[in-house]
């Protein structure tokens, strides 16, 4: 075996070998954190931001109006966006129903381009864990919140967006909201 | 039965291949580098059981045999055969079934050529060795026999964007590209290892580079004709990062090549040419790893899975440090320069490579970065064509010009006087031309494609002129088709790019609308029912001056799963195409969407694409036959 | 007679402006990621969030906003990531000075290569 007999190598080949052997492992620990990081695109552009401004027809009443002011004056308030085609949040609904029953969370509902039969039915089977929900007919007041799909959940200090979470909620999020309210 | 005959020729190819391995160390240990009648069986036999265990595969997705995983996931029982066949290599552990046979194919057919012994029992020592790394990994990880139990019925792979004929040979072509890149890889290796880097290494590397090369040409060609005409938005190349991972090795090899050809002719260069010929082939596994791995959004990506991307990631990373560390141990020292001066042959080639890596270079910090920012700090940005086409279109001009005049200057003499003479002709004709082009056509004035355009037809009339004053045109047709078809390459997107134009609008039936010098007339739609979708056609017709064109695009409704797609309608001559695409409407429930796009000069997009793998096909038939 | 002539030239104009407004139109689309795709501009992708925000990004255009102000409002919601020209910014510094760094120390290696040579 030449080259391997060859070890003596000269001084300079042997630095570069290592500065290439700490490049490659500085590569693969940076790829590999990128494998392991989570899929979904989790913008958090609007955190620390005050919610923007909309007035929203009511879901079940003729009044009041949801008003981005109304969430504005609240402490803390949780706005939900979600709609009754969207199976995951079917699958997340317990988890508001526990925040407003055992938690007293007060947490508002954006209706997504939906169908008020749909929607209202919905919550008929599922209960409603609403004080007050407001229809996005077109979307557009999601996207003014910056979101893309549903269902996803805003966390509302005095009208600031203090945390967002994309996707159903889980043990963990809930948890964190409960914190997020203890502070 | 079937599955378990390829899952057996797999094992046994692993193994054979354990022992190849073993009786070569044993004949590098001895000095013994005979090719003796063991290593030849081993290798041979690894060929054919990998063969077999490909054609198992296909058959297995022939007869729709739902035990097998892979056939489950991407086939269908009413899918036509040519799909079906073709399924088995469009998936991840079928192409990489793919990828080890090409592997091996290339090895076995070098062990037929004529070598000295002992570069060949390295090469095909290294070789066998990416084979055990990638067969380890397909057998462990992504076996694509693994069996499913209970079987099922049906099958769930039936995405009709996907049945389409080109999509048949793109991947194979593609294939042949990358991987037989791996070839020269190994043969590198093994010319540094033996301290035979050298013009003999060159005159033999020279048909392993440029073959895959070519065929490397003709996949990426395919893959953006497809999306050409099936994506229905009237574009060819997006800079999507699977694209990239496409171009990146291309450009190496390309730059790999042309110092190849300075290493045959001049003895130098030879650190750059072994470099290169390792680099190509990890851009090759760089493109591997970023198409499966899961860590790029795109249309492309492969599904995803991250165990899987860092199965990968190790892998390649163990192979990019092995042959990086052989070349910087056994980098060959010699260099001999002699004579030099700026106006040489040599240094026009070391230009444009340098050019060629910068270019690559970009490409590649533009694929990257997004993923290391991300890895880094969290934040997302995204990098699309704006960021290629500001920094690399500047240069292009440069590149083109060095291009035009390398090969009219002499390997030896400092040329001045035959530069200038050159100069003095191409000069006032390209400007000509151009002039006449600008002027004719462009109503704006745009320094960077005015300079594309410029040293484009400059380097297309080079090439003429040399074609015109060549003695003996067998010797260097290849080199004068490829730069040809670069040239009117360069020149077409140029053009094409600056003169498209668009329309997007909603119409109905009956509807006539005039939008720049167009009229667009909605003439009438007919309905067709076939067995497994209903397909709507639009008749347009597009009237521009005193031209009419009749188009028929449709929208397609296919039962199994509901899905909808739009088929474009695009009429061509040899100057522009007429395309004409639509959709259903969101915004207005009686009328649809009409996309139409007037794109000059797309025929001369592939046409140059196909001269440039005709150039580099005709030369390795040459050498070939030396 | 000056009714058709008034007309004509309203006509010929707004064509003009019809056209010029739908090349910007397309030329934003072509630069908004659609999000919830794999690799699209929301211009080819006809999923539900693309159409909301081309029906958006059209309002915005009709109320007078510039092309500057409708990407700083995606951007205020959705990070840079949707936006496909890597503008200049402290996060994509390295991007575009990336290629710069690379061209000079080549070409400042080929220079010394050249240099050496000549001796």
């Amino acid at each position: 075996m030449e080259f391997i007999k060859r070890l003596d190598l000269e001084m300079n080949s042997k630095y570069k070998i290592i500065i290439l052997g700490i490049t490659i492992v500085i590569i693969f620990i940076l790829f590999l954190r990128v494998l392991n990081s989570n899929k979904t695109y989790q913008p958090n552009q609007m955190i620390g931001k005050k919610i923007p401004e909309f007035i929203l027809e009511n879901l079940l009443n003729k009044n009041p109006k949801l008003d981005s002011n109304i969430l504005s004056g609240k402490d803390f308030t949780v706005l939900n966006i979600w709609a009754s085609w969207c199976i995951p949040c079917r699958i997340e609904h317990p988890f508001l129903m526990d925040l407003k029953n055992k938690n007293q969370i007060d947490i508002i509902g954006l209706n997504y381009k939906d169908e008020s039969g749909n929607a209202k039915n919905f919550l008929k089977k599922y209960g409603n864990p609403f004080s007050l929900i407001g229809v996005d007919k077109k979307g557009e007041v999601a996207i003014q919140l910056g979101a893309y799909g549903v269902p996803e959940t805003y966390v509302l200090k005095k009208g600031k967006i203090i945390f967002k979470h994309i996707g159903p909620l889980n043990e963990d999020t809930v948890n964190k909201i409960l914190e997020l309210q203890n502070k | 039965m079937a599955g378990y005959i390829g899952n057996l020729a797999l094992f046994f190819s692993l193994i054979f291949n354990g022992f190849l391995i073993f009786s070569l160390i044993k004949g590098i240990r001895n000095n013994d580098f005979k090719n003796s009648k063991i290593i030849n069986f081993f290798n041979n036999s690894i060929f054919y059981l990998l063969l077999i265990s490909f054609l198992t595969l296909i058959y297995c997705f022939v007869v729709s045999d739902f035990s097998n995983v892979a056939v489950y996931q991407n086939s269908h029982t009413t899918k036509p055969l040519i799909y079906k066949i073709s399924g088995a290599w469009g998936n991840h552990e079928g192409s990489m079934v793919l990828f080890i046979l090409i592997l091996s194919l290339f090895s076995f057919v070098f062990a037929r050529t004529k070598v000295s012994e002992k570069l060949k029992f390295y090469t095909v020592f290294f070789q066998s060795i990416l084979i055990l790394i990638f067969l380890i990994f397909l057998i462990f990880t992504s076996n694509p026999f693994d069996q499913m139990d209970p079987k099922p019925s049906q099958g769930l792979g039936l995405n009709p964007i996907l049945q389409d004929p080109l999509l048949v040979i793109h991947p194979p072509f593609l294939y042949f590209g990358y991987v037989g890149f791996s070839l020269v890889f190994s043969f590198a290796l093994a010319g540094l290892v033996t301290n035979n880097f050298d013009k003999s290494w060159s005159k033999i590397a020279n048909f392993w580079i440029i073959l895959p090369w070519s065929l490397l040409t003709v996949g990426i060609g395919l893959g953006s004709f497809w999306a050409y005409y099936e994506l229905g938005w009237g574009g060819y190349w997006f800079w999507d990062p699977v694209e990239n991972a496409s171009l990146m090795p291309w450009l190496a090899a390309t730059a790999l090549i042309h110092s190849n050809i300075v290493t045959l002719k001049k003895d130098k260069l030879h650190s750059w040419t072994a470099l290169l010929s390792i680099f190509t082939f990890i851009m090759s596994l760089l493109g591997t790893f970023l198409v499966r791995s899961g860590v790029l959004n795109s249309v492309h990506a492969f599904a995803n899975d991250p165990y899987r991307g860092v199965y990968i990631l190790s892998t390649i990373l163990f192979i990019t440090f092995f042959s990086l560390a052989i070349f910087i141990i056994k980098s060959p020292k010699k260099s001999s320069y002699g004579e030099y001066s700026f106006l040489q042959k040599d240094n026009f080639i070391l230009i444009n490579n340098c050019f060629l890596i910068f270019f690559l270079s970009v490409i590649l910090v533009g694929t990257v970065y997004p993923i290391i920012l991300d890895a880094i700090s969290g934040k997302s940005i995204s990098v699309g064509p704006v960021y290629y086409h500001t920094i690399l279109a500047p240069f292009l001009f440069a590149f083109l010009f060095f291009m035009s005049h390398g090969p009219l200057v002499s390997w030896n003499k400092e040329d001045k006087f035959l530069q200038i003479k050159n100069f003095k002709i191409f000069f006032p004709i390209s400007i000509a031309i151009s002039s006449v082009i600008i002027f004719w056509f462009f109503d704006y004035k745009d320094i960077i494609s005015i300079l594309g355009l410029l040293f484009s037809v400059y380097l297309i009339i080079s090439v003429i002129f040399d074609w015109i004053s060549q003695k003996k045109l067998s010797l260097n047709f290849g080199r004068l088709v490829s730069h040809l078809g670069f040239g009117i390459l360069i020149f077409s997107i140029f053009i094409n790019a600056y003169l498209s134009k668009e329309i997007n609008t909603a119409m109905k039936v009956g509807d006539e609308i005039k939008i720049q010098e167009f009229i667009i007339k909605f003439k009438s739609i007919n309905k067709i029912k076939k067995e497994n979708y209903e397909e709507v056609f639009g008749n347009f017709l597009v009237t521009n001056k005193e031209k009419q064109v009749e188009l028929t695009p449709s929208i397609r409704k296919y039962d199994q799963p509901v899905q909808f797609t739009s088929e474009t309608s695009i009429k061509n001559n040899f100057i522009v195409d007429y395309y004409f695409a639509i959709n259903l409407s969101e915004f207005e429930k009686d009328k649809i969407m009409v996309r139409f796009y007037y794109k000059p000069l797309m025929f001369w997009i592939w046409f140059s694409i196909l001269l440039i793998a005709f150039g580099g096909i005709y030369q390795t038939f040459r050498l070939r036959n030396e | 007679m000056k009714k058709y002539f008034f007309i004509i030239i309203f006509f010929i104009l707004s064509s003009n402006v019809f056209s010029a407004s739908e090349e910007l139109k397309n030329k934003i689309y072509k630069n908004i990621r659609c999000i919830v795709c794999q690799g699209q501009s929301i211009y080819e992708s006809n999923s539900d969030f693309a159409i909301d925000l081309k029906k958006l990004i059209s309002k915005k255009l009709e109320n007078g906003e510039n092309e500057k102000q409708i990407y700083e409002f995606l951007i205020s919601r959705y990070g840079d990531w949707i936006v496909y020209n890597p503008g200049l910014n402290i996060n994509s510094l390295a991007l575009w000075l990336l290629p710069l760094i690379i061209f000079i120390t080549g070409g400042f290696l080929i220079f010394r290569l050249n240099s050496k040579k000549k001796k």
